[in-house]
């Protein structure tokens, strides 16, 4: 990445003409080029665009729509769209297209927070566990096979019964079942590089194991953090669905795309629209960060295994 | 061969031994842990023989000593909810979950198998578009979403199947009828793992006909469905079994969210209700349960391996 210290003699007085610089292209960086193989897959543009637009919608969304997500009007209760409810009302009356929006705030901003979590834990675990490798990497790698023994939405429901539903624990939960493979694939990118000759040199002149790890090792593994991060995001919001929907996630009356189908077996005759419209947009954005996913691992590292 | 086993059923035991005490540390150190329950007791007294009775007046480490005990001996103690012996109730769910799983594991080779073959043979056609697009669905599309449309296709509108429980109520027991029940909800399990299968299915194909044996198998005249069967097809199945490893902790977990749309009467149906009645000493067993489940059927996939595999040797 390019410094941003201003370049020699810029204090110095220079001519006001423009200077065009005509001839060789830019450098081939690997973001260069990672970012042109991505331009050329459209499925993964596809994602990108898609997900552009939900995620503005979930943020500015709210503020925009004049309805409010909240208030239920008791005498139009599941009914179709309407020129004031667009995509008609829910079970209370409530409007279907503002809990739609506010909805996608919640399960993206759950979806975030929680691949945050994954990523920061696994990328602790998986570097120390490889740069300082036997015992901490026997210890560490025998509890994250462990945990990856575990079905995760066992370990969600455990979780789950001990500390309470709701919103945080919720996202916190998530975070802590979905870290493990990321530790592994840190894990294994540290102990290739940490015997290369540029951590020799850094070693051989002082530098600290932190610094070592930071500064050396880490910007290895950044191209395998992005993948994982973006398919993380995408196993986040499918696993909040899941647990809102069985009631013991998002809880009403605040709505996230799972809550939301909560209700949508038993309404299922009278308004199937309600039971459509939420999985469809689970669906196509898990779809989209899969997607996204995929064409940043063949983009990034076509060898990467995740 | 022994002494691999050996080594690998203490490593099953550290896993065991970690699970266990997690649940337990979790269980027990919440601030909604089991004291919760005293809340609702009135007076001090009836509180302290209360604790007294569940055991909680004496230190953790007691606690978690007697608590591994019990459990070695398969005793978990009784269930919150309806006083009946964990055991007794997990003994009558577990076989219904591995019914569903298994039916569900067999799905996804059946059908994940030939589907990876098919990619990896015809890469970059329409077929293998096809089929990659529909793994993607497969891993995107929420569990219970798909049940509900699948409900409302082939129980609503068609009345083929069955939309819950394990059997017709009051039906004598039949083969048919159970499996007309077993298939919506090993469906919607399998989809859970099968893209995976196709996927890694795919993988190895492609990388086991880059090989030099397949190219002289060819440059011998071998006809290419004989160069498929005999040769590339059975070396990448070797790596494929290793993927069930990993698949089998995730069919379990789903079975969590199909058995409760399915009234599919198993374990994941229980750890629902127990999460919602906060009912510790079956949530406790239920994980537990569930861990060695898991850790056996992966210690039968290396078996299968070396077996696939003549060239591992468990020395």
């Amino acid at each position: 990445m390019a410094s941003a210290r201003p370049p020699a003699g810029a204090d110095l007085a220079i001519p006001a003409t423009p200077v065009v610089l005509v001839g060789p292209e830019p450098p081939r960086t690997m973001w260069r080029v990672a970012a042109r193989r991505l331009r050329r897959n459209p499925p993964a543009m596809a994602a990108m665009a898609f997900l552009v637009t939900i995620h503005l919608v979930a943020v500015l969304g709210p503020w925009l729509l004049p309805t409010d997500p909240f208030v239920a009007d008791p005498i139009a209760r599941l009914s179709g769209s309407s020129l004031q409810h667009p995509l008609g009302t829910d079970e209370i009356g409530r409007d279907v297209l503002a809990r739609l929006v506010l909805g996608a705030r919640v399960s993206l901003a759950v979806g975030f927070v929680a691949m945050v979590i994954s990523i920061s834990v696994g990328v602790a675990v998986g570097a120390l566990a490889g740069y300082f490798g036997r015992w901490q990497d026997a210890a560490l790698m025998r509890f994250t096979d462990a945990m990856m023994a575990l079905p995760t939405l066992f370990v969600i429901l455990a979780a789950l019964a001990v500390f309470g539903g709701g919103p945080a624990t919720a996202t916190v939960v998530i975070g802590l079942t979905a870290w493990m493979p990321v530790a592994r694939v840190v894990r294994g990118e540290f102990l290739r590089w940490r015997v290369t000759e540029f951590i020799d040199a850094a070693r051989a002149i002082g530098v600290r194991d932190g610094r070592i790890m930071g500064r050396h090792l880490l910007p290895q593994v950044v191209p395998s953090i992005i993948v994982a991060a973006t398919l993380n995001v995408a196993f986040a919001i499918l696993t909040e669905s899941a647990i809102s929907y069985l009631g013991l996630g998002i809880r009403p009356p605040l709505p996230s795309w799972g809550n939301m189908l909560q209700n949508a077996q038993i309404y299922i005759w009278s308004a199937p629209s309600l039971a459509v419209y939420p999985g469809v947009l689970i669906l196509a954005t898990v779809l989209a960060y899969n997607f996204l996913g995929d064409g940043l691992r063949d983009a990034l590292d076509p060898r990467l295994k995740l | 061969m022994g002494r691999y086993l050996v080594e690998r059923a203490v490593q099953a035991v550290v896993v065991l031994l970690v699970v266990s005490t997690l649940t337990f540390l979790m269980v027990s150190l919440a601030p909604g842990g089991p004291e919760i329950m005293m809340t609702m007791e009135s007076t001090p007294d009836q509180r302290e023989a209360l604790a007294r009775q569940l055991g909680l007046d004496q230190p953790l480490a007691v606690r978690y000593l007697k608590w591994i005990g019990s459990a070695l001996r398969a005793d978990f103690g009784r269930s919150f909810g309806d006083r009946r012996k964990v055991n007794e109730v997990i003994l009558e769910r577990l076989p219904n979950t591995l019914l569903l799983s298994g039916t569900a594991l067999v799905l996804s080779i059946l059908v994940g198998i030939p589907a990876g073959i098919v990619s990896a043979t015809r890469r970059y056609t329409l077929s293998d578009h096809t089929v990659t697009f529909f793994s993607f669905i497969g891993v995107s599309i929420p569990a219970f979403w798909f049940a509900i449309l699948l409900v409302l296709l082939f129980t609503v509108h068609l009345s083929w199947l069955p939309a819950s429980g394990m059997a017709t109520p009051g039906a004598p027991f039949s083969l048919v009828n159970r499996l007309s029940h077993l298939v919506l909800p090993a469906t919607v399990l399998a989809t859970a793992t099968l893209p995976n299968l196709v996927r890694f299915m795919r993988s190895a194909l492609i990388e086991e006909l880059g090989q030099d044996y397949v190219r002289t198998a060819r440059a011998k005249g071998l006809p290419n469905r004989l160069v498929l069967s005999r040769h590339a097809i059975r070396n990448a199945m070797i790596p494929v079994v290793t993927v069930l490893g990993v698949l089998i902790p995730r069919l379990v977990g789903g079975a969590v969210i199909t058995e409760t749309i399915f009234g599919w009467p198993g374990m994941g149906q229980l750890a629902v209700s127990s999460t919602i009645g906060r009912d510790y000493p079956m949530v406790m067993a239920i994980t537990v349960v569930v861990a060695v489940v898991v850790i056996v059927s992966n210690l039968l996939v290396d078996l299968a391996y070396g077996w696939l595999d003549p060239r591992i040797t468990y020395g």
